[in-house]
């Protein structure tokens, strides 16, 4: 789930038999088990390919909240077991989800445009510079 | 010619609460509360601004557990043993307080306010306040909207779109059981929106929501005029979105209306104030303190030191006010039709809880409102949504963008370390009831009233009033149990299900007990 434009939550439940199994798989491969993380990956975009990064946590773990940090982007996630050599296996993989966006879009359409002073006149009048909600500003951006 | 247009939005909502396990019932006393100090007053300004032949226009959002609630026989006669026991109480103050003609007035005041509101109640709507909404909205100065079922954050439940469904159409049907007709608009939960969400309310004959402010400023392309024109979804359901100035000036604690030192001060109640034996009869059943409405005195300041309450000066305060929000508009709308050549909507949503119950004097400000409205300006006048886009062209279509009303502007509060843990149960139940669904999609009988009651737990269990109490800390014992009871009572039906054996009285107790949505059928859930 995307709890804002910055931010996931995952929650998992991963059973006994699945971890034994991805343990197994990874002992066939003569490799060895490293660390629990979290295979985070942006989606491709417009101009983007997929990318990932990799986020550690407490095996004990059950549930995590994510800092993705970017506004407007879709994620999966994996959640899984990283080997001392750097391979990846996961035990689970979540819906996909989309951070909201953050910022006024630069994307205008043509039928529905002012010149840009107006354009900011409005959104001035419309509280767009004074923070919503005292807790951040509004940017212009083209995420 | 009129400049532009002001749409003012009330959303009234309650969490289902209803006990009927026990006598009385500290939560259920917050619906007896609201009845008293909000609806009524609500109901009576509105009325007489009808009389007065006034040309307004209002929206209200009634949330379906709040018509579920105002329709329950139980919860009637409730509410009218409330009232009795509040008038017995102000009696007994106008006894108290007679040497002292400062209280002894305030005191006849608030049984004159409960007299009427039984009056109102019993012999005008015989004990159901649908009657006067459904008043209201033949008028046509009222439009009636409809909220999510029981008030499920949408955007956290998005992942079972058969769940948001759910929220969506068992709310339209239960607004159409009450109120006799099918809502045009709905108020999206905390205006949690996410893209998509407007699919569902298109496919269930919805027209249009509100957003908090920067979900249509963030929309994308970017909205031609900002939050003053209603943009669409590709879907075609209509988006409006609140304006700022008119949220602060009525909402802010520091510079709002509200918190005019003349006005009355919530906090001091005589249920906190006078001595514990004579209030005894009057208090909450495990014999706890509460706010019984009966409050003397003013906000005066910013300390402890509180002066007498003047109600002839809080409504002289109450009529500036008006004219003060209404001499703003003027402005306000004046600057953006001579920005943009075009005749500019004000959007103004507050929750409707915050009249009456929390702003003593916000009901009496809503009627000098509408008065001066009509009677010292011709820059603007009142429309509801429906109105404004009946009489308006074609919109900019955008995504708007996920957003809510809460803190921060996302969905922060209804998911943090507080609540978190619910999704979890919430998104299996959700995922059970949609396998149920759709594996048996012919059940009678016993098996049919136990999926029926299944959809209504799992209804009960997602309210976001939960993960909110949980949030604040506020009564979040019992938004705890709810959530679990709702659950636990979810999962044992779901049980039999399984097993194809039905515990029948067990059933009928459940039954009995969460009885919001009698006509529910569990194939809402069905894909």
């Amino acid at each position: 789930m995307a709890r804002d434009p910055w931010w996931l939550f995952a929650y998992w439940e991963v059973t006994e038999r699945r971890q034994e199994e991805i343990l197994r798989a990874i002992r066939r491969e003569r490799l060895e088990p490293d660390k629990t993380v979290m295979r985070v990956y942006e989606l491709a975009g417009p101009g983007r390919e997929d990318r990932f990064f990799d986020i550690e946590i407490s095996v004990m773990a059950d549930n995590w909240y994510l800092e993705v940090g970017l506004p407007g982007r879709r994620w999966v996630v994996e959640l899984g077991v990283r080997t001392r050599g750097g391979r990846f296996f996961a035990w689970v993989r979540s819906n996909e989800v989309m951070t909201p966006r953050y910022g006024i879009s630069d994307e205008i359409d043509a039928e529905w445009s002012f010149p840009e002073d107006i354009f900011l006149k409005i959104f001035k009048a419309a509280g767009a510079w004074d923070g919503f909600q005292k807790s951040s500003n509004l940017t212009v951006s083209s995420s | 010619m009129k400049k532009g247009f002001l749409s003012i939005i009330l959303h009234a909502h309650l969490p289902y609460v209803r006990h009927p396990e026990h006598k009385r019932f500290l939560e259920e006393q917050w619906f007896y509360e609201t009845v008293t100090e909000t609806y009524f007053p609500l109901i009576k300004t509105l009325r007489s601004l009808i009389q007065e032949r006034i040309d307004f226009r209002i929206t209200l959002s009634l949330s379906p557990t709040l018509l579920s609630m105002m329709a329950d026989p139980l919860l009637q006669d409730r509410c009218l043993r409330h009232l009795d026991r509040l008038i017995e109480l102000a009696e007994k103050e106008i006894d108290r307080t007679s040497r002292d003609e400062r209280f002894h007035r305030l005191a006849v005041m608030y049984r004159e306010r409960f007299v009427e509101a039984r009056r109102i109640f019993c012999v005008e709507c015989g004990q159901n306040l649908l009657t006067a909404f459904k008043e209201l909205e033949k008028s046509g100065s009222v439009e009636l909207m409809t909220c999510a079922a029981t008030h499920g954050y949408l955007p956290l439940m998005a992942i079972h779109r058969e769940a948001v469904r759910a929220q969506v159409r068992v709310a339209v049907e239960t607004h159409e059981r009450y109120l006799g007709s099918r809502p045009n608009g709905i108020w999206l939960p905390e205006c949690g929106y996410y893209p998509g969400v407007d699919e569902i309310l298109k496919k269930e004959g919805l027209k249009y929501f509100i957003v908090d402010t920067h979900g249509v400023l963030y929309a994308t392309p970017r909205p031609k005029y900002g939050v003053f024109w209603p943009v669409q979804c590709s879907s075609g359901v209509a988006v409006f979105g609140r304006d700022p100035e008119t949220s602060k000036s009525v909402w802010s604690a520091e510079e709002g209306y509200p918190g005019d030192f003349n006005y009355r001060e919530f906090y001091r109640d005589i249920g906190f104030d006078l001595d514990y034996d004579y209030l005894r009869p009057y208090l909450n059943g495990d014999g706890s303190r509460l706010n019984t409405g009966i409050k003397y005195y003013r906000i005066t300041g910013k300390t402890d030191h509180k002066e007498l309450y003047v109600p002839e000066a809080a409504g002289a305060k109450a009529a500036d006010h008006a004219g003060n929000f209404m001499f703003n508009r003027e402005k306000q709308i004046e600057y953006l039709h001579g920005l943009t050549g075009e005749t500019p909507l004000v959007v103004a949503p507050y929750d409707a809880e915050l009249f009456g119950h929390w702003w003593f004097e916000g009901p009496e400000w809503l009627g000098h409102l509408f008065r001066k409205i009509q009677f010292d300006q011709n820059t603007f006048e009142t429309v509801t949504p429906s109105g404004y886009l009946a009489h308006h062209g074609r919109l900019q279509t955008v995504t708007p963008c996920a957003s809510s009303w809460g803190y921060k502007g996302y969905s922060e509060v209804w998911l943090n370390g507080s609540n978190d843990w619910v999704y979890r149960h919430l998104h299996k139940a959700a995922e059970r009831m949609i396998a149920c669904a759709r594996s048996i999609p012919h059940a009678e009988g016993g098996l049919k009233r136990a999926l029926d009651q299944m959809a209504r737990e799992l209804l009960l269990s997602q309210a976001s009033d939960w993960a909110f109490m949980m949030k604040t800390g506020a009564h979040s014992a019992y938004a705890v149990k709810r959530t679990r009871d709702h659950l636990e009572r979810f999962t044992a039906l779901w049980d039999q299900v399984q097993k194809k054996s039905i515990d029948t009285r067990a059933l009928e107790s459940i039954e009995s007990m969460d009885n919001i949505f009698p006509d529910i059928d569990y194939r809402v859930y069905a894909s």
